[in-house]
């Protein structure tokens, strides 16, 4: 997996948070809770999940339990803070309105075929993503190389903030960063926010 | 200063200041609104004859310091649904009528000749003069030449072009406190203002002040109600992404309607998310949070700049976005403001006309996705009253009568906004008991059981779910009457210490003794008295139903249907 690492000048990282809403790879243990998973992040306490995340949503259902077990091959998570208007209130996590839904997620089951771990595409949306953002991206994240080039391509005036690239250890410029982008393979991205001189 | 009924009659020209009638005297905002169109307006009558009135009210509160309650609300009969019809506002016109004394402004009647006028009040009473000048010019030249002539100081009511041309989608724009238009949005009531041949009203309080029965007691309500306001994790949510935040969440839940309503996920929802959105706004200089009328403490409004970091629209919402966005696919929020500036100055409903595009779109008239088109069509064709402008303008139900296409999302003829009710079933309940077409502002998400409305059903039964959105309805009919803000209802929902400051508010404001109770008799006299209104206008129970393709076309991804039948709906008014 190819190892970018961007330096950005150090009043703008926390644009770059807003990456962090199509998605990270994480690797799940078979049985792990969303709330376990969660808090291996970097900044996010038990605490903070039980009060912040107030909408969760399991491939693409909304849940009602930071204690749900993950199990199988993937599995895509979404976290919210609290969500405004009808809407929000039916999806948020054992609110009153849940029972207005469409449909709730249920409990994943064993079947013992699976012992690798699971492929977990977490997206980080609202509050939480402004507030947690930048630790996760300091000490890095997986997601697809053409996430990161199609989020550049309409937020240039971050592309410019950026000072120094790294690719697999060598330096590197945002030009050929670019051209590097252009597939769906996983990189490993981190950036830091360090004074451009 | 006791507050009057100002009335207008457009077919003499006469203008008169009347008492409020006993019956009146409770109600504000869509309240007053709806008792007196019931009252006065014949239901059978043409929405755009003389028999209609159109009303504009402020809310109980507003005019007053209490936190977020600079609602204005109009009613008539609408031309788009054939219902009655209530849409609400922010902006600095609740203000300066409440001010001036102004219960409420009736306009009636219709000019016999060709001339248009406008309408001026201050605290002497109202007169009527006509215009020539702002004839065929959009809202914003409106504001600042009417500015120009009184001060900068006042509320101004207006159309555009679509109102003029008196398009079914047609709304009334507010100034707000910069000088940039909020709207009464839905239902066409731009065009009944358009029908009484009126551009503007010029709205000028001098100075005056609404009285309080008890400041003391009042100060103190206000303290804690804007306080539960401000401590809610939702207002901090609105104030940093405004409501283009549930563009992520609904895309998540299947539920963004895309490509007219053909699928729940939309592969550009990042480019026009609310996270995307505000980083936009901050880049280019703009306000990621603003307030749209005075004294709001939660602020979701914004100012979006263009890439020069110029002026571009301020306050869009989700829905519009959506509309504009997911529904026609197009994923570029520059495209998007430029759509929304245009038809806030075209005076002409967003979620309406953007819908309207969407089918227009799968009739094969352009492209999804074609944002270019869509906005030659609105400058070109819709502001310009061509044929197809006025296909367009008179909302989507219309457009697929006239390209024969069936998938047309509309409930009594009005656009289903933002949230596809197969993938959210209670929106859908709303959208098809609501007496005023499908609108996700009639059923809110309000403390029900602080309210006493809780229900009694299983809520996981059909008859539950039908139980909870009906209450929903009738506490947001007592919200709608007071002025506030819907924005209110996430602290209400949470805060022990919302609602009860309201009541007491209230109770302040007028030297009564409400209970929680009678808000919610206040809800209920609402829907029923909006009922019966469209029941004596010819609407059954049948027109209670979305439409038929909701039911035959699963939505991916979840592949869900609607799945209620006709007579779980109906149990919806057995109350």
């Amino acid at each position: 997996m190819k190892q970018i690492r961007l330096f950005v000048n150090t009043e703008v990282p926390g644009g770059f948070t807003t990456l962090l809403q199509g998605g990270i790879f994480l690797k799940a243990e078979q049985g792990e809770t969303i709330g376990d998973l969660i808090t291996s992040l970097p900044g996010f306490t038990m605490e903070y999940a039980r009060q912040k995340i107030q909408t969760i949503f399991l491939d693409g259902l909304p849940a009602d339990d930071l204690d749900q077990q993950l199990w199988g091959k993937k599995a895509v998570i979404a976290i919210s803070a609290a969500m405004p208007g009808l809407a929000g209130a039916i999806f948020r996590k054992g609110g009153m309105h849940a029972s207005l839904r469409t449909e709730t997620a249920g409990k994943l089951s064993e079947n013992g075929q699976n012992t690798r771990p699971l492929q977990v595409r977490l997206k980080l949306f609202n509050m939480i993503a402004a507030e947690r953002g930048l630790e996760i991206l300091d000490e890095g994240c997986v997601l697809p190389a053409a996430a990161l080039e199609k989020f550049f391509a309409y937020r240039l005036p971050l592309l410019a903030t950026v000072h120094k690239v790294m690719m697999d250890d060598n330096v590197t410029d945002t030009d050929k960063l670019r051209d590097s982008l252009q597939s769906d393979n996983l990189i490993r991205l981190s950036i830091r926010s360090t004074n451009g001189g | 200063m006791a507050d009057k009924i100002f009335r207008v009659n457009m077919t003499d020209l006469s203008t008169s200041i009347e008492d409020v009638p006993a019956d009146w005297a409770g109600h504000g905002g869509r309240g007053l609104t709806s008792t007196i169109v019931a009252a006065e307006v014949p239901p059978t009558c043409h929405p755009l004859g003389p028999n209609n009135k159109l009303i504009f009210a402020p809310g109980l509160l507003s005019g007053t310091a209490a936190a977020n309650s600079g609602r204005i609300s109009a009613g008539a009969k609408s031309p788009l649904t054939g219902t009655i019809k209530e849409a609400n506002s922010g902006g600095t016109s609740a203000q300066q009528l409440a001010k001036l004394g102004c219960k409420a402004l009736i306009i009636e009647g219709q000019p016999k000749d060709d001339d248009w006028y406008s309408l001026s009040l201050t605290p002497e009473g109202v007169t009527i003069n006509k215009e020539e000048e702002l004839i065929g010019k959009g809202n914003f030249d409106v504001v600042e030449s009417v500015e120009k002539r009184f001060t900068d100081k006042i509320g101004i009511l207006s159309i555009g072009q679509a109102g003029e041309m008196q398009m079914s989608a047609a709304n009334i724009s507010v100034k707000d406190p910069d000088s940039h238009v909020r709207s009464l949005g839905r239902g066409g009531l731009g065009a009944v203002m358009g029908s009484k041949k009126i551009k503007f009203i010029a709205l000028d309080a001098q100075g005056g002040k609404v009285d309080i029965a008890d400041p003391d007691a009042f100060k103190a309500a206000n303290k804690t109600f804007a306080k539960a306001l401000v401590d809610h994790p939702v207002s901090q949510a609105l104030g940093t992404y405004g409501t283009n935040v549930l563009v992520n969440i609904i895309n998540e839940a299947g539920g963004l309607p895309t490509r007219n309503f053909t699928k729940g996920q939309f592969e550009g929802h990042e480019q026009i998310s609310g996270e995307t959105m505000h980083d936009l706004i901050v880049e280019r200089g703009g306000k990621p949070k603003h307030a749209c009328h005075q004294g709001c403490v939660i602020q979701c409004s914004q100012i979006y700049n263009d890439l020069k970091g110029k002026y571009k629209t301020s306050g869009i919402e989700y829905e519009s976005i959506w509309a504009m966005g997911a529904d026609c696919t197009v994923d570029n929020l520059d495209q998007i403001a430029e759509m929304d500036h245009l038809l806030d100055d075209i005076g002409i409903d967003t979620i309406e006309t953007a819908v309207a595009f969407g089918v227009a779109m799968e009739g094969g008239v352009l492209d999804f996705g074609d944002s270019n088109e869509m906005i030659r069509i609105m400058k070109d064709e819709i502001a310009q009253g061509t044929p197809l402008g006025r296909v367009i303008g008179n909302g989507a139900a219309n457009v697929g009568r006239t390209y024969g296409v069936t998938r047309v999302p509309v409930v009594k003829n009005q656009a289903i906004p933002a949230y596809d009710p197969r993938a959210i079933k209670g929106i859908g309940i709303t959208y098809a008991t609501s007496t005023q077409g499908a609108d996700h502002t009639m059923g809110y998400t309000i403390a029900t059981e602080i309210l006493g409305v809780g229900g009694s059903a299983d809520p996981l039964s059909k008859e539950g779910q039908v139980e909870l959105s009906r209450n929903l309805q009738i506490a947001t009919a007592a919200i709608d009457s007071t002025g506030m803000c819907l924005f209110i209802a996430f602290a209400a929902l949470d805060d022990g210490t919302c609602l009860p400051a309201l009541v007491d508010m209230l109770n302040a404001r007028f030297g009564i003794g409400l209970t929680a109770d009678d808000v919610t008799n206040l809800g209920m006299s609402i829907l029923k008295t909006e009922h019966a209104f469209n029941t004596a206008a010819g609407f059954t129970n049948l027109d209670d139903r979305l439409p038929e393709f909701f039911e035959t076309e699963p939505i991916p991804p979840h592949n869900a249907v609607w799945d209620f039948t006709g007579e779980e709906i109906d149990t919806f008014w057995n109350f």
